[in-house]
């Protein structure tokens, strides 16, 4: 009987891959449990003492506060304008739509201290205030990542029918987004969402160029303390890393189709129940 | 006045001229079909007529009333998708109800529309699915069901079936013109399947390149095919030429005016047809296919290619092998048009 070959090789590079991947994160989570790692190949010392310490600093949680605010914000902004404005450009300007695919790129050919230098030449010593023209240049940053997730998310739901459908059936353009539109893209929405919330979080280069110690973001906070004390330091490194990991389990989650199912059979388990109420007799 | 009617209508997508000068008429509780091949212009005439597309020149009338400018959500016409069209994020009974809503009718009154809608279309039990746990054919009678809730003055179908297999589909075509008969709508049904349109139509249009080649009823369309273009689209029908014809009977005199003909081919016969008005040559079986209950048979008669349907209970196709007699009763050689 022949039986199926191991491929050793495969599983080597994966083991390698992943230690590549874990060692780093292992080493910082065991240094900001440690008072003492120098000499040895494990720290002598295991403790909570600088995750204590960072809960305890008024100065960490004001960042985290001020980080949450300042993503928060931008991304108000950027699902109030960009979400109306995609479905826009998706339904009625066709021929601009591969004229925007291009334009949201520009961040990406952009670097970050370009467009800082840029925005601050512009609007430092005008009425505009910083934290304003900061919102304003994360937006600009969201945009690869805003413009095609609700494009491929309409894409996805065929909605050029849909709205055709709901309009033919009574309803206006605004009635047909928001009751037809809206509920059938709101997962993309939300996952685009999460993506950009993960990467303002840890914004760095344009928070520290525009406003910097005037508004203390939780990355120019980690950059002031790992001068102080390089346990610190990891241990905000390892909270941040962790918020992240949530992130993307509650995207695997919202994506996963064992989700799907469970919603499905809740359906149905409704339909049972409800049966006897179908019995009216059309007058 | 015509209960619809469409008055010299074009309309152009840029260069490209899709509707060249339309018109026609629909009269009340009549299942009209639009019929003929990809980009022939039949979707995008009942898409004009539902509102979602402009045209240039022309007028719409439905019920005595002009409509061309009337948006789509005022139009008060039901329209069913090849696609669907049904809302992912609503059960079935929401799916249906929407349009209710829309129009604000009361809760009661709702549920009991939705119901009998429901009861029409037989699905009753799916009220509280969702449109990705039903069947292809499934969606399409809750796509019925929710254009017919809100008893539209027409309803427009766009290849609704197209999608479905051929067993659905088969039965589907029964169910639409069962439940338009029962109600009495019109309908204007969209395909590119002649035999679907033969099944379900009062009258057809067949159209190709803009235009509408011919209007008439399904068994007219058949027998009286007006040109090259509907002969080739409808049936099974040989063209020949008058030239040609001459060279199997000498007897063939053509008709003035007329050098193109169309012979169906059931109604070319192996056995001797009784009296004088009958065409009779020789042909070569070449290959033949059997289809059930008929035979295509494909026969060489000189440099003529002949395409004859047989019934299978009525020959052996052993006994076809080498030359036979081909008789055609010179009353089914059509003339048409160029």
């Amino acid at each position: 009987m022949k039986t199926k070959k191991k491929n050793y090789s495969s599983y080597a590079i994966l083991t390698i891959f992943s230690l590549y991947m874990i060692f780093p994160f292992v080493s910082t989570t065991l240094y900001a449990m440690s008072t003492d790692w120098s000499k040895t190949i494990l720290p002598t010392d295991f403790t909570f003492q600088w995750f204590v310490e960072l809960i305890q600093d008024p100065n960490f949680n004001s960042a985290v506060l001020r980080s949450i605010t300042l993503t928060l914000t931008t991304l108000a902004v950027v699902l109030v304008v960009m979400v109306p404005t995609v479905f826009l450009v998706y339904m009625y300007f066709p021929k601009v739509d591969s004229f925007m695919k291009g334009l949201v790129l520009m961040p990406y050919a952009i670097p970050g201290v370009i467009l800082a230098t840029g925005l601050l030449r512009m609007y430092s010593g005008s009425s505009i205030p910083m934290y304003a023209v900061l919102v304003g240049g994360l937006f600009i940053g969201s945009l690869p990542f805003m413009y095609q997730g609700v494009r491929n998310s309409l894409e996805s739901i065929q909605t050029k029918s849909l709205i055709e459908a709901a309009e033919i059936l009574g309803a206006n353009k605004l009635t047909a987004f928001i009751r037809i539109i809206l509920p059938n893209i709101k997962l993309g929405l939300l996952i685009t969402t999460l993506l950009i919330f993960s990467s303002f979080f840890g914004e760095f280069v344009l928070t520290n160029l525009l406003i910097g110690g005037r508004y203390e973001t939780i990355r120019i906070y980690m950059l002031r303390r790992m001068n102080e004390n390089g346990h610190l330091a990891s241990a905000v490194m390892v909270s941040y890393f962790i918020l992240l990991i949530l992130i993307s389990l509650i995207i695997t989650y919202l994506t996963s189709s064992k989700r799907k199912e469970k919603m499905k059979r809740k359906a149905k388990k409704v339909t049972l129940k409800n049966k006897e109420d179908m019995t009216i007799t059309p007058q | 006045m015509s209960y619809i009617a469409i008055d010299n209508l074009s309309l152009s997508f840029g260069d490209n001229k899709v509707l060249k000068d339309i018109s026609l008429t629909i009269e009340k509780g009549e299942l009209v079909t639009l019929l003929g091949p990809s980009g022939c212009g039949k979707s995008t005439l009942l898409r004009v007529f539902a509102g979602l597309e402009v045209f240039q020149e022309g007028q719409v009338f439905l019920d005595g009333e002009e409509i061309s400018n009337v948006p789509s959500k005022n139009r008060n016409v039901g329209m069913v998708f090849q696609s669907y069209a049904l809302f992912p994020n609503m059960t079935v009974y929401e799916n249906i109800a929407f349009g209710l809503t829309i129009k604000k009718f009361s809760k009661s009154e709702i549920k009991q529309k939705v119901i009998a809608a429901l009861q029409l279309v037989n699905l009753e039990d799916k009220a509280d699915f969702y449109p990705d746990q039903l069947s292809g054919g499934q969606q399409q009678r809750v796509s019925l069901a929710r254009s017919l809730v809100t008893e539209p003055k027409v309803l427009l179908l766009d290849e609704p079936l197209s999608a479905l297999d051929a067993k659905i589909r088969k039965q589907l075509q029964i169910d639409i013109r069962d439940l338009q008969k029962k109600l009495g709508i019109t309908m204007i049904f969209v395909t590119h399947d002649q035999e679907e349109a033969m099944i379900l139509s009062d009258r057809v249009f067949v159209m190709s390149e803009g235009n509408i080649v011919q209007q008439a009823s399904p068994a007219e369309l058949y027998a009286q095919p007006k040109n090259n273009f509907v002969a080739s689209f409808i049936g099974n029908y040989n063209i020949i030429l008058a030239d040609e014809l001459k060279q199997l009977d000498r007897t063939f005199s053509p008709k003035s005016g007329s050098n193109k003909y169309a012979i169906r081919s059931e109604t070319i016969h192996l056995e001797p047809i009784k009296g004088e008005n009958v065409l009779h040559f020789q042909g070569i079986l070449k290959e033949y296919t059997v289809l059930g209950s008929t035979i295509r048979c494909y026969f060489n008669a000189g440099a003529i290619n002949l395409t004859v349907d047989l019934l299978n209970s009525e020959i052996n196709i052993g006994e076809l092998e080498g030359t036979s007699e081909l008789y055609i009763n010179k009353e089914n050689i059509i003339a048409i048009d160029e």
